[in-house]
């Protein structure tokens, strides 16, 4: 067939710093690829050099000239922007309270029997009236592939199409992918190797910025390089010590977090009702339950971000909620990573900056900080393997690196409660090794009670016995 | 009620006009301690009244909310955003008596019914805080005698002010207590704890006055900030038009031109955006703004002068008395003109050329600032003050523009605002038309072209040294060494 488009030869720089070098990849009309690799291998640049973006500094670029409907974090984030930016407009906005789901579906296909059709099959209905910026990270997800299928353009380009997506829709999200793609060229980008559909035939397998492998992906080669991808080993490792004269807990002997009988709805959609739940200094949780169960909700609860926290009966390490302490006071006895910190983190710091705002709870870096905390956030980078990108700036590190430098940074006073919200989404196999060790170190310290959130079920965590599970609202 | 500002001698006038402060972090330590188990009750739930409110509570203080009874057995927004949130809302006649801090955070035109209502509730020895002074020193709102009034300003919309908070940070914030209702002497402590509860004594306070917040605030949204911002974005967007520019081009050019060049600005001043441009754009950029300067001066003196005397708040308040007639008038005229009519191109512009292609862009904000800052400073204000008004907030505004042309900048900033904008723009359009006659595409939309780039030596020198010795860059260069030093950028 047809070649769509293909680089000969080309070497690709893009504003980061970050270059493709020696791309050789010809891809042709109705061709699937899978486009595999390891954080920061250059699977996003790959995938922003298919659309356009990057300097060509030598070989040769065939552009693509057909529309591309692409499902990625990159959208995700575009998209968001764009509906901060009309919420703070306020009355110049169609939608007072910010575009709904329909809306945003409707932006690449207006076809409203298709749209239906794909909405119900995973299960969107309901939330077709909501804002868009109120979904779940895994209904936002989605939301992004129904709206990414039904799209006519002939280039699908789907990056972690299943992130965050639970364990019931999984498979009928690739099915939907199947059937809706059609004949039409997909780039299927993933870290789940071992789940890879049928339908992909070709492999592009990346390490700094190459393409070492290329080929049919039912070769025996091809198997090779992505076993290497998820069987490394993680070495054994101890965790670098906690800063002295860190803020110790007030009442220490009483529950880290006490729930009574809470209550908390959006509009007429209730969430919780009469939850009660205690979580005790060294009892680890794992909390599970399907996308818009409420999970991040039950979260912003206990750190304070959301409203409720002052209208339920709650108490968190000792202070009774709304009765004169400050949400600084609940923050500096927790580390927290999500898809939403990750989101909101947007300030031009440096890695290593941004790992010390963890000692601070904040977003970016605002006081001065000691030498104790610098020599120990050097040892944590040493420990996930950045140290090499320490003063580089984290906005310009791949979505895998960020994610990895976040939870780090959740982690590096190890706090009374370390709360992960579905940390290793855009993992490779072996960081996600790496996270899962880290935190088995945690749990068998005296001083960090773990609280891990997944929508995953079959997803264990050692070190973690306790399981809470939410029904769907 | 009769101006409070004209009530005063001169010799007040002067002190309170030249009252600007930069506060130590070290008069902050107490936090919110002061106002630490009592009770805040917060009039109004818009931008500025909400997202205080969730900075405050979030602070560990007591807020609750009270909206005109209309606003909440209609559901209005107000209502909605305070109750969504968690927050307490009752009638004044509910809220008020109990509160030791009321915040009055409503629009500038309901101040005075607003405390006309809530004044005879409030008990006795509590506090009326503001966040602009325009109902205490141009309105003249008498307080009662018992009652403590200070005002508490983030120098940033309130979205802002809630997103610096969540980050751990704050925004710049002036406070002041009114010298005429201090009967305690407790007006600051409780300003000091009002301001750290926002968060604001991160990102740095400054002493100030009501009437130097008020007077230098009017000048500096009135001229620089909305009004040379909405002149510039029309003649520039008509120029560009007439001398062929593809339309689409030229509105992008602009929308996104006055954020990205003014970006430059946070961080060195108007040095730093002159230095974005080549050495004969630089020296075209200066010649253009003496030009503008000298044609603009006798119009920025006017406006501080009619600020000063109350002549501007005078017809304000006749219009708003009049049903806003000539406010919504001019709204609609704006939305009518062809820059905000026109749609713009999908085509990348980089953001050196923003600078190559709008050395005019860059002239008008260089003459704009210098202007706005020189005419504060000569009518008393305090060099502090004035730099806040002026230079710090422009890419603050520039930012509304980039999401939405004039309408968002004139929806986003206050009535009052928008007001004295239309106002400026309406004398400044003709004024500068004659200058915009003979200019052509190489100092707005095509850029100068040149393959060589050679200037003369001491032009270039005298026009640096007349860059950078200007006062608004060394108060410029003082205040942001401070902010730096708190602000500690990665």
């Amino acid at each position: 067939m047809a070649e769509l488009f293909g680089f000969d030869s080309a070497d690709i720089e893009f504003g980061s710093g970050f270059s493709l070098e020696r791309l050789d990849w010809q891809v042709a009309d109705g061709d699937k690829w899978l486009v595999a690799g390891r954080n920061g291998s250059g699977k996003s640049a790959l995938l922003a050099a298919i659309g356009g973006a990057g300097r060509l500094r030598s070989g040769r670029i065939n552009a693509l000239r057909e529309p591309i409907a692409e499902l990625s974090i990159t959208v995700q984030r575009g998209l968001a922007a764009r509906e901060r930016v009309r919420l703070e407009g306020g009355e110049g906005s169609e939608f007072e309270n910010g575009t709904p789901v329909s809306a945003i579906l409707e932006e690449l296909n207006p076809d409203s029997d298709l749209l239906r059709e794909l909405s119900d099959r995973l299960g969107l209905g309901e939330l077709l009236a909501q804002p868009f910026l109120n979904l779940s990270t895994g209904e936002t997800q989605k939301v992004l592939l129904v709206r990414a299928l039904a799209s006519r353009h002939p280039v699908l380009i789907l990056d972690e199409p299943l992130r965050g997506i639970d364990a019931a829709s999984r498979i009928i999200a690739f099915n939907c992918i199947e059937r809706f793609a059609g004949m039409r060229t997909v780039i299927l980008v993933t870290h789940e190797v071992n789940a890879v559909p049928d339908w992909a035939e070709h492999l592009a397998y990346l390490e700094s910025g190459s393409i070492c492998y290329q080929g049919a992906l039912a070769a025996s080669e091809a198997t090779d390089w992505l076993e290497q991808m998820s069987t490394l080993t993680v070495p054994q490792m101890a965790l670098p010590p906690r800063v002295t004269g860190q803020a110790s807990l007030q009442a220490p002997q009483s529950p880290l977090v006490v729930m009574k009988n809470v209550q908390v709805s959006f509009g007429d959609l209730p969430v919780f009702e009469n939850l009660n739940w205690e979580i005790h200094a060294g009892e680890h949780w794992q909390v599970t339950g399907p996308n818009g169960s409420g999970k991040t909700t039950l979260l912003n609860l206990i750190t304070g971000d959301s409203p409720h926290c002052y209208t339920n009966d709650l108490n968190i390490f000792g202070f009774q909620r709304g009765t004169g302490e400050s949400i600084w006071d609940i923050k500096q006895h927790i580390g927290y990573v999500s898809s939403g910190l990750h989101l909101a983190y947007r300030v031009s710091a440096s890695v290593e900056r941004v790992l010390l705002s963890g000692f601070y709870d904040s977003i970016g870096l605002y006081q001065s900080v000691t030498s104790e905390q610098e020599t120990i956030v050097a040892e944590w980078l040493k420990l996930i393997g950045l140290e090499k990108k320490r003063q580089q700036p984290f906005n310009q590190q791949s979505y895998g690196n960020q994610r990895l430098l976040l939870i780090t940074r959740a982690m590096v006073k190890q706090p009374a409660l370390l709360i992960l919200d579905e940390p290793c989404l855009g993992l490779d196999p072996l960081n996600r090794a790496l996270v899962i060790a880290l935190i088995k170190q945690l749990t068998q310290s005296k001083t960090t009670t773990i609280l891990y959130v997944s929508h995953d079920v079959s997803d264990p965590i050692p070190g973690i016995s306790k399981r809470l599970s939410l029904p769907l609202a | 009620m009769a101006n409070y500002f004209n009530s005063l001698p001169l010799r007040e006038q002067l002190a309170q006009l030249g009252t600007c402060d930069f506060m130590a972090a070290s008069e902050f330590e107490e936090g919110v301690n002061y106002l630490r188990g009592k009770k805040l009750v917060i009039v109004g739930c818009g931008s500025q009244g909400l997202n205080q409110g969730l900075n405050l509570r979030d602070s560990g203080l007591d807020v609750s909310y009270t909206l005109r009874a209309s606003a909440i057995s209609e559901k209005r927004p107000s209502f909605v955003n305070a109750t969504s949130n968690g927050f307490k809302v009752g009638s004044y006649a509910e809220m008020i008596p109990d509160a030791d801090l009321v915040l009055n955070l409503t629009p500038d035109k309901q101040h005075s019914a607003v405390v006309k209502e809530i004044e005879p509730l409030m008990k006795k020895n509590a506090c009326l805080a503001y966040s602009h002074g325009f109902n205490i020193v141009e309105e003249g709102q008498k307080i009662r005698d018992d009652l403590t009034v200070i005002m508490v300003a983030p120098k940033c919309p309130g979205t802002e002010v809630r997103e610096e908070y969540k980050r751990g940070f704050g925004v710049p914030t002036l406070i002041a207590v009114h010298a005429d209702n201090d009967p305690n002497g407790e007006g600051l402590a409780i300003a000091k704890a009002y301001a750290a509860g926002t968060g604001g004594d991160r990102a740095g306070v400054l002493m100030s006055s009501f009437v130097a917040e008020v007077k230098s605030d009017l000048m500096g949204e009135q001229t620089i900030l909305c009004g040379m911002l909405q002149t510039g974005s029309l003649l520039c967007f008509d120029k560009m038009v007439a001398q062929g520019v593809e339309p689409g081009y030229a509105a992008k050019l602009v929308q996104y031109g006055w954020e990205t060049i003014t970006e430059a600005l946070k961080h060195g001043g108007i040095t730093n955006m002159m230095d974005r441009l080549s050495n004969p754009a630089k020296l075209k950029a200066a010649a253009l703004s003496d030009s503008m300067k000298a044609i603009l001066r006798p119009l920025y003196e006017k406006h501080m002068d009619d600020i000063m005397t109350g002549r501007f708040s005078g017809g304000m308040m006749d219009d708003w008395h009049d049903d806003d007639v000539k406010l919504l008038g001019w709204r609609h005229e704006t939305s009518e003109t062809a820059f905000e009519r026109e749609s713009v191109t999908d085509d990348e512009i980089s953001e050196q050329t923003y600078f190559d292609q709008g050395i005019l862009m860059v002239a008008m904000v260089k003459a704009g600032v210098e202007l706005a800052f020189e005419t504060m400073t000569a009518a008393g204000i305090k060099a502090e003050s004035a730099y806040y008004e002026s230079l710090h907030e422009v890419p603050l505004i520039a930012n509304t523009i980039a999401r939405k042309k004039l309408f968002e900048m004139n929806s986003t900033i206050s009535d009052t605002a928008e007001y004295g904008c239309y106002l400026y723009n309406h004398a400044c359009l003709p004024l500068l038309q004659p200058f915009m006659e003979p200019l052509n595409t190489d100092v707005i939309g095509r850029g100068l072209g040149l393959n060589d780039l050679g200037v003369d030596n001491q032009e270039l020198i005298r026009v640096n040294q007349e860059i950078r010795s200007h006062p608004v860059e060394h108060i410029g260069q003082m205040l942001r060494g401070y902010m730096t030093a708190m602000k500690a950028i990665g």
